[in-house]
């Protein structure tokens, strides 16, 4: 592999409230080249933790620090917020889980996209409209100048997240975190969206951060899948290579999944060890 | 209390093994409490208004004259030992008017906000909950009482009914439902939709219950901020009523009567209309800050 | 005889031009201790079935049946004595301020059954969890656990059918098994039937002995688990749904239609 655009060594994510002190992401190390790399776990894991934590969008609560945090060479921890906000826009792009959240619902879909444009580059409106309109149908949006004139609430879960890759891709970033961007699509949508975001890790070469809890889903999706439980990452593996996993807990999630065509009278149950959140080693 | 004996009470409040209903609602308690004390400003708000409620009980005690008797030998004198915040200008000592009139003041805060949280829950939760014509009706009425600036109707009123302090808690009620109305209505049909509103329903609930046992407990914290953050502008109505001669009426010590009667002697006896000018100010900012502080703690979605 | 019979349902809403139809000639059959599935995606009508049949949806037509006894015709209370329902999201369906004591003794009170500590003791039991929680608010509750309490809540009036609207999609897939099995448990235990709701091929197939793909308020297809397994799916939308569920076809990316 080449030169990696994201490199991740032991990055802590400390909570401190009232009620105590919190340790939601420990020592997780990572490379995200030209490729499609997944963070899985379960709610409460730190997955999405680790997401946020990358373009410092976590509340003021929350100490992150890391022996190295760099993107394509910078060290995003010790930059100033101005800079972070620009690389945010322009070089890291984020796709939540619900487009309905993300989109302003008084304003047309296609507007957005051009206020988007017209944020990152110094050109006319009609171009910007003219720009937006090609970014729509880039993401396989069909009769783009009608969707263009369509409100958030106009639009189906699927077609939002489209438009919001759109607007993602307008500055032309070079990595995408991805938190959980099908869940809340509908099986046959989901394909539609996951093709676009493949495409454009073939063809434009962005790295992708795919945050799931869906194990089938990145078994067949991703290249390399991270497992975290507890705030750490007990286990990575290549996303084919999925079921000579090793860890109780990656056994386990992949026993307790039903299978269609797999009979069993009871699926098997998680069995938790204590073990499993006790700090691993730090590589050296 | 048995069991805990062997529990400190830090531990009975924190631990997650809870064993009764009562350690339940201490436990809400507490830390509720908790973060209401960790904000300043909240807290400034809860001692002002306790000290009122004191300055109200205690009055007779804390009174250093009476606040009627008039001495004319001794008008208009500034504030000194004998009498802290002077005199007005029929020899009245101020300090005691005003420690008497706290008890106006509360009074007439206490009966408005009782009459008007009954009033505006019901009307607001029946609209919101049934819909249709029912939610037609009663938000046009509401509508129509919403439209007058609220001190000029409750000027209308107390003008036909006659001054006086009790006519002058009629006509601010009247005045101060709707906007209760409004907020149970509105938190009514957020709720309606709920999960829990449908298995309740599933269950059998008729809608009496599940107004009651269900709605309610979620409009209750909204309204309770609400009429707190209010308490502040019924004071200050109750003060216009009586400063334009509508409210409370002389020789009885309500702090808008008093600086209305003191603005004639505001350039050569400042403190007859400050004194009490200033009383008006502390306590309509105590309940405000003692409101927003309520709201961090009973309703945080809408805290800043 | 089977035990719910459902036939011919029609559902609008919304009055006027903006009346839209919601369910169109809903059709199907649970015979007693049969788990029938319904699937479909987001839309399909597939949870407004549900509803209909626990009574929350009143102007359809057609008719509903459970043990003989219509819909109009059955007392109302006692058709919530048979007819229970779990909802999706065991955050929103328990009432933030009623502690789980207070939320499983209210249909008791409801039907003016006696005994209610014991019964929500024994609730409880069978749903896995000590009497530890009886006195904690949702709010200090997993969701696995809180989806136990909503499971608790629907058993205490001891019905024969319980209505299942996505139970699982909201939780991890480690609870998920544990839910699944404890529906798989209950069902023997207590002799129920169950309608499960999911937008799921994988949780339908391993739950339910037969279920209908419904798509836009109709039934596309009724299938056996038997059917599904070997592959015999006639309705292109369910070849669809199947083909797209639990993987990503790298090799083949779909059509994308806008």
């Amino acid at each position: 592999m080449t030169d990696p655009i994201l490199s991740v060594k032991n990055l802590n994510v400390r909570y401190f409230s009232a009620r105590g002190l919190l340790h939601a992401v420990r020592n997780v190390s990572f490379d995200l080249g030209r490729e499609k790399v997944a963070i899985i776990g379960e709610s409460g894991s730190g997955k999405s933790t680790v997401g946020r934590a990358l373009v410092r969008l976590l509340p003021d609560i929350a100490k992150v620090n890391a022996d190295r945090l760099s993107f394509e060479g910078k060290e995003l921890l010790s930059l100033s917020e101005r800079k972070m906000q620009d690389i945010r826009g322009r070089r890291i792009s984020m796709i939540l889980q619900d487009p309905k959240f993300s989109l302003n619902p008084v304003m047309s879909v296609g507007e957005q996209v051009s206020e988007a444009y017209l944020a990152h580059f110094k050109v006319s409106r009609a171009e910007a409209k003219k720009r937006a309109i090609e970014q729509l149908a880039s993401v396989q949006i069909r009769d783009p100048e009608h969707v263009y004139g369509l409100y958030p609430h106009e639009v189906s879960g699927g077609m939002g997240q489209r438009i919001m890759i759109a607007m993602m891709l307008i500055p032309d970033p070079a990595m995408i975190i991805a938190d959980e961007p099908t869940s809340a699509l509908d099986v046959t949508v989901r394909a539609q969206v996951l093709s676009l975001l493949d495409d454009l890790v073939q063809r434009r070469g962005i790295g992708l951060l795919f945050i799931s809890h869906d194990l089938n889903l990145v078994q067949s999706f991703c290249d390399r899948v991270l497992i975290m439980y507890a705030g750490q990452v007990v286990e990575e593996l290549r996303a084919s290579e999925l079921h000579l996993a090793q860890h109780d807990y990656t056994k386990g999630l992949l026993a307790s999944l039903p299978r269609i065509g797999q009979r069993r009278d009871r699926l098997s149950v998680l069995n938790r060890k204590q073990d499993w959140a006790r700090d691993l080693e730090r590589q050296p | 209390m048995s069991g805990t004996e062997t529990m400190t009470w830090r531990e009975y409040l924190s631990t997650d093994t809870i064993t009764s209903g009562r350690q339940a609602t201490a436990q809400r308690l507490y830390w509720g409490t908790r973060s209401f004390f960790s904000s300043p400003l909240a807290v400034f708000g809860l001692v002002v208004i306790l000290l009122l409620a004191i300055m109200a009980i205690f009055a007779p005690w804390i009174a250093t004259h009476d606040p009627l008797v008039q001495n004319l030998a001794r008008d208009l004198e500034p504030p000194s030992a004998q009498n802290w915040l002077g005199t007005d200008e029929f020899g009245r000592d101020i300090f005691s008017r005003i420690v008497h009139g706290s008890r106006i003041s509360l009074y007439i805060v206490m009966l408005v906000s009782v009459i008007v949280a009954p009033i505006g829950l019901v009307i607001g939760m029946t609209a919101g909950y049934f819909g249709g014509w029912t939610d037609r009706v009663l938000m046009r009425i509401t509508d129509i009482f919403l439209s007058f600036p609220s001190l000029i109707l409750a000027l209308a009123f107390a003008a036909a009914l006659g001054p006086g302090i009790e006519n002058a808690v009629i006509a601010i009620a009247l005045t101060a439902w709707p906007p209760i109305a409004r907020l149970a209505r509105a938190e009514t049909l957020t709720t309606r939709a709920a999960d829990y509103i449908a298995a309740a329903r599933v269950s059998g609930a008729g809608a009496p219950r599940i107004l009651w046992r269900h709605i309610l407990p979620i409009c209750i914290p909204s309204v309770v901020v609400r009429i707190t953050l209010n308490m502040a502008g019924i004071m200050l109505t109750a003060a216009g009523l009586g400063f334009l001669g509508l409210g409370a009426q002389p020789p009885s010590p309500e702090w808008g009567a008093m600086t209305s009667a003191g603005r004639r002697f505001m350039i050569d006896s400042w403190w007859v209309v400050t004194m009490p000018g200033m009383a008006i100010l502390i306590v309509a900012l105590a309940f405000n800050l003692f409101g927003d502080g309520l709201r961090d703690l009973l309703d945080p979605r809408q805290s800043r | 005889m089977s035990l719910i019979s459902i036939s011919d349902i029609d559902l609008h809403l919304g009055a006027g031009t903006r009346s839209r139809q919601i369910l169109d000639g809903i059709s199907f059959d649970v015979d007693e201790g049969q788990t029938f599935g319904l699937v479909g995606e987001s839309g399909s009508g597939k949870s407004t079935v549900l509803r209909c049949i626990a009574g929350l949806y009143r102007h359809w037509t057609g008719s509903i049946a459970v043990d003989g006894d219509t819909f109009e015709s059955a007392d109302r209370l006692a058709w919530c004595r048979k007819v229970q329902m779990v909802f999706q999201d065991p955050y929103g369906s328990l009432h933030p301020k009623h502690r789980i004591s207070d939320i499983l003794a209210e249909p008791l009170q409801i039907h003016r059954f006696g005994d209610i500590d014991r019964r929500i003791g024994e609730a409880l039991e069978q749903v896995g969890l000590g009497g530890q929680f009886r006195y904690r608010y949702p709010h200090q509750l997993s969701g696995g656990q809180r989806q136990r309490v909503a499971i608790a809540r629907a058993l205490v009036l001891r019905p024969r059918i319980l209505l299942l609207d996505e139970p699982t999609s909201a939780l991890d897939v480690s609870i998920q098994a544990e839910i699944l099995n404890l529906f798989k448990d209950l069902r023997e235990e207590l002799n129920l039937t169950y309608v499960l709701v999911s937008h799921d091929l994988a949780v339908i197939d391993h739950m339910c002995s037969a279920f209908a793909v419904m798509q836009a308020g109709k039934i596309v297809e009724v299938l056996t688990r038997d059917a599904l397994d070997a592959g015999q799916v006639s309705a292109p939308y369910t070849r669809a749904l199947l083909e797209a569920s639990g993987h990503y076809d790298l090799a083949a990316p779909p059509s994308a239609q806008s």
